[in-house]
């Protein structure tokens, strides 16, 4: 087990800025996911730390260790690649035992790991197959046996189960969470998948175009997001960001004069409010919406319904049907509400307000 | 630091196999160059610089102009040919003609057959009286005729028989390209109607444009360079009506042994040989359209 | 709507062009093979009957081992062994190295040292006779087997062909092979080399041939029987000794290119895929 520490990092091709002077810690055994959108750098903050990069700038730390100028196998961590990487040309048993057979570790010893591991992923039917003639899932499980074979205290994935199906996808899921707490190992995981990210996660370094846009548990990124991007990021479907205008002291929807939120004194900066689709109820009071569309998901529905000039999505499990063009009433609790500056997209914190009283009448 | 060391390696790997490259290719050819400007050395007497005198002697010379003449025609004759005929064969071969495999095997034999070794055989097919191309004649009633001792038609016999060598190894590369087209192509063409012959210009033709290209520029450094079984049939003869540029450098400086002269020429056919890149060049251009 | 199978019968049943084009398949194929078949025929057959194609003829193998006595072909056997085995074996070990530092690193002058290795694409060593012997003249390898070998032993064929096939290596096999502490040469040899194997089975078998048929600057650099190999064997052979016995010739034409003939026949599919394979850009 080892602690890692980013400082300060940024990496730069000649022509694009790939990660920017990003800093976190990854505490001993946790499983952290470096998680966000294509192309904001987490493949590339992987590989910095795997060594197969060099930083343009900042260091990075193994156990308080500058390793920011070692060779990736002076670093001492197991890689998984996406594309799983499996010598073409080598047996299952082969391939797992690479890295083994070029550190010269003796015969014996090499003989036990392989039973081991191949017990603990179920590959000993295999053992003697290449790696073409596996299914997408044994190849991903040998690709894991080839990391954990190395017993190295830091393992690094990179989008490990992209080429899976759905199921295969939810029972690695589980698989590798259970593997990395058996083993204790450090292990830091790359992916684009929320769901991948918020199931797996002790800890989640949310990243977009580079920058760090917050680092938490999977509940706090939920339930506090820092920014409209994390909080549109995380939950499906996303979280509505609705402009909000200031008449006085009261804050309402733009283009409605349905107050939302009573401030305490008066505010000069504009606000968004955001409110989470499943946190969204339809009832007899509240907001008056239209209905603008409504889809049937099995145990839920989602409603896009309009107030004033925004749209507002609803996912509720309400089973009643709602026809385009009919009156609708929106209510939510206060503690559900988000407000971030408009022009920071930082999240701001309002005093609790009164708006769930207000909402609990309906008025116009 | 580590970039540094990257760049070493890649030159410390490079360097052996780069130093006898410019050893044995480059060096040689400018030093072609450069000899071409002096006097072949002789005995104690030190090569001395002349200038331009050797091709001066060059432009004065009857047999290099003749030599020249020759390895047009026999580059302009046998390139075309071999193309057409590779070109055909690879289309029977790639098709589902009886006895694919025998027909394979007749048209590529000659490809890992020596030069040398089959001109001895080419020699008695061209003997006069007995051979076998004057007993085919003769069933015609056609007079004898010695095929390699006329000036008039021994460079068409040695042309045959380069011929016969290299369609069979330029077979091998359109039936590579033929293998590598998407079928698809055909199947949308069969459905849309289209004749064989429409689908052969219109489609494979054009498709196969890269490949014509690689083998014809294959074809004329070939075209200089396989002249071993002059060596076996003809020695160039009669009169160096088969002479062509690389036997008649061979003599000059190996049999003659004047090295000068011989560099000489050789530069003359590194001159055609820059032309054959510069074309290349620009025919890429053309080249990138189908790929 | 005829099925498949009915209307490609009616094509060869009706179409003309088909007959035309099956009957001029053929006429091209017995064509080229004639000169094999004749050679063949005259080898096994006693000298009488060398132009005279008569199926009772009866068989000999005499023509072989007049001929193999007649010279010393077994010393040219050895020779042409050795040229083409040391030929080979150079061009592995450099143009391995040289292709993987093409295909894979980032030095300066890289682009300007790949088109010079390109240039012997079109400037092969066997149009500089003259220069390249001056150099071995220098060398004092004139009459050497090294010295016919030497010119060849930097194939920019070969650099081309191999970093091409290592530039199709996914770079991730390369990275996880880096991260389990392979250092360069383990990568090379455990990583690139195994997944070129049908690559460099088809530049053996092309490199093979060619040397082993090559005549022109062996006929240069050789002077003796201790070097010469067999094609240039054969062709003093079949100039100078034997005046007109074709027989003679004929069996001693097989004998030279029986080996790789003989491979060929046994090896066909492998050989034209390779020749193909290699033929790719
Ligand atoms: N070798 C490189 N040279 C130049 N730019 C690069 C290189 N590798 C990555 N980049 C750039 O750096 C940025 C981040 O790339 P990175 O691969 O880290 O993204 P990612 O978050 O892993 O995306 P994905 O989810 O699509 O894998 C991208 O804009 C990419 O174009
Ligand atoms: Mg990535």
């Amino acid at each position: 087990m080892k602690n890692i520490k980013f400082n300060q990092v940024s990496k730069r091709w000649q022509e694009s800025v790939a990660v920017e002077d990003i800093s976190f810690d990854i505490p001993k055994g946790s499983f952290t996911v470096l998680l966000g959108p294509s192309g904001c750098g987490k493949s590339t903050t992987l590989r910095l730390l795997a060594g197969l990069e060099s930083c343009s700038g900042g260091q990075i730390l193994i156990d308080d260790e500058d390793v920011t100028q070692r060779t990736p196998s002076e670093r001492n961590l197991s890689l998984v690649f996406q594309s799983y990487a499996l010598f073409p040309h080598l047996t299952v048993a082969e391939n797992i035992l690479f890295g083994l057979k070029i550190r010269k570790v003796n015969k014996t010893e090499q003989a036990a790991r392989l039973k081991r591991v191949s017990e603990l992923l179920n590959l000993h039917p295999y053992l003697d197959r290449k790696p073409a003639q596996l299914s997408g899932g044994q190849q991903q499980r040998v690709a894991l046996g080839r990391a954990i074979i190395s017993e190295r205290p830091i393992c690094l994935m990179d989008e490990p189960l992209s080429n899976l199906d759905a199921k295969l996808r939810h029972e690695m899921r589980v698989e590798i969470r259970a593997l990395q707490q058996k083993l204790g190992i450090t292990m830091v995981y790359v992916t684009h998948d929320q769901v991948e990210a918020i199931s797996m996660a002790d800890q989640i370094v949310l990243l977009n175009n580079g920058r760090i846009e917050q680092i938490g548990s999977p509940s706090e990124i939920y339930s506090q997001p820092q920014t409209t991007f994390v909080a549109r990021f995380i939950g499906t479907p996303p979280m509505n960001i609705i402009p909000l205008q200031q008449k006085g002291k009261s804050l309402a929807i733009a283009g409605s004069k349905q107050q939302v939120h009573e401030l305490s004194g008066s505010m000069d900066i504009p606000l968004f409010l955001g409110i989470r689709p499943e946190d969204i109820s339809i009832g007899k009071f509240g907001l008056k919406a239209q209905v603008l569309a409504f889809e049937f998901l099995g145990s839920d529905v989602l409603v896009d319904c309009q107030i004033g000039t925004e749209k507002i999505t609803i996912r509720t499990d309400n089973q009643s049907s709602f026809a385009t063009g009919e009156t609708v009433f929106l209510s939510w609790k206060d503690r559900a509400c988000h407000y971030f500056e408009q022009n920071s997209g930082r999240r701001i914190d309002l005093m609790p307000g009164v708006a769930s009283q207000l909402l609990s009448s309906a008025y116009e | 630091m580590l970039q540094n060391r990257m760049w070493l390696y890649g030159w410390l790997l490079v360097s052996p196999a780069l130093i006898l490259l410019f050893a044995f290719t480059h060096y040689p050819t400018i030093a072609t160059l450069w000899s071409s400007f002096f006097t072949t050395p002789k005995g104690c007497r030190e090569a001395s610089f002349v200038g331009l005198e050797n091709y001066q002697r060059l432009l004065e010379d009857d047999v290099f102009w003749q030599v020249l003449g020759n390895n047009s025609i026999y580059a302009i004759g046998t390139i075309p040919l071999s193309i057409l005929l590779a070109l055909s064969m690879a289309l029977w071969v790639n098709g589902k003609i009886q006895g694919r495999a025998f027909l394979r095997m007749a048209y590529f034999t000659p490809t890992v057959l020596p030069l040398i070794a089959v001109a001895n055989i080419w020699m008695f097919f061209y003997t006069p009286g007995f051979g076998l191309i004057d007993s085919i004649q003769g069933a015609f009633g056609l007079p004898s005729q010695n095929w390699l001792g006329s000036p008039d038609t021994v460079l068409y016999a040695v042309m045959a028989v380069a011929i016969w060598k290299e369609a069979g190894f330029f077979m091998i590369f359109y039936l590579a390209a033929l293998q590598a087209l998407p079928p698809s192509l055909h199947e949308a063409g069969r459905i849309e109607g289209a004749g064989r012959w429409y689908m052969f210009w219109k489609i494979t033709f054009p498709l196969l444009m890269p490949t014509t290209l690689f083998v014809s520029i294959n074809a004329v450094i070939n075209s200089f360079r396989l002249i071993d079984h002059i060596f076996v049939m003809t020695n160039g003869g009669p009169d160096n009506a088969s002479s062509l540029l690389l036997f008649y450098i061979y003599e000059t400086a190996f049999r003659f042994w004047d090295t000068a002269y011989g560099a000489t020429l050789t530069a003359v056919l590194l001159v055609i040989l820059g032309a054959v890149a510069i074309g290349q060049f620009y025919f890429m251009d053309r080249k990138v359209h189908y790929q | 709507m005829s099925s498949p199978t009915s209307t490609a019968l009616a094509e060869i049943k009706l179409d003309p062009d088909r007959w035309l084009n099956i009957l001029g398949a053929w006429l091209l194929a017995l064509m080229w093979i004639l000169p094999l078949i004749y050679a063949i025929w005259t080898a096994i057959h006693p000298t009488e009957y060398s132009a005279t194609f008569d199926l009772s003829a009866p068989l000999t193998f005499e023509n072989f081992e007049r001929a193999w006595a007649a010279a010393p072909f077994a010393r040219y056997f050895l020779n042409t062994v050795l040229l083409v085995s040391s030929i080979l074996a150079a061009q592995l070990v450099l143009c391995t190295l040289a292709a993987f530092a093409f295909a894979r690193f980032e030095f300066p002058g890289k682009n300007f040292l790949f088109v010079l290795v390109l240039m012997q694409l079109l400037v092969m060593p066997d149009i500089l006779i003259v220069e390249n012997y001056r150099s071995m003249a220098k060398l004092g390898l004139i009459d050497t087997i090294t010295a016919i070998g030497l010119p060849y032993m930097a194939s920019g064929f070969g650099i081309f062909l191999l970093r091409q096939t290592f530039k199709t290596v996914p770079i991730e096999l390369e990275e996880a092979a880096r991260v389990e502490g392979a250092n360069l040469l383990q990568i090379l040899w455990k990583v690139y080399v195994p997944l070129a194997v049908p690559v460099y089975l088809a530049y053996g078998l092309v490199s093979v041939s060619h040397h082993w048929n090559n005549y022109l600057w062996p006929l240069i650099i050789t002077n003796s029987e201790e070097t010469r190999p067999l094609t240039v064997g054969l062709s003093i052979f079949a100039s100078v000794d034997q005046g007109v016995d074709w027989s003679l010739i004929n069996a001693a034409t097989l004998m030279t290119s029986a080996p790789l003939l003989v491979a060929f026949l046994l090896f066909q599919r492998q050989f034209v895929q390779s020749f193909m394979r290699s033929g790719i850009k």
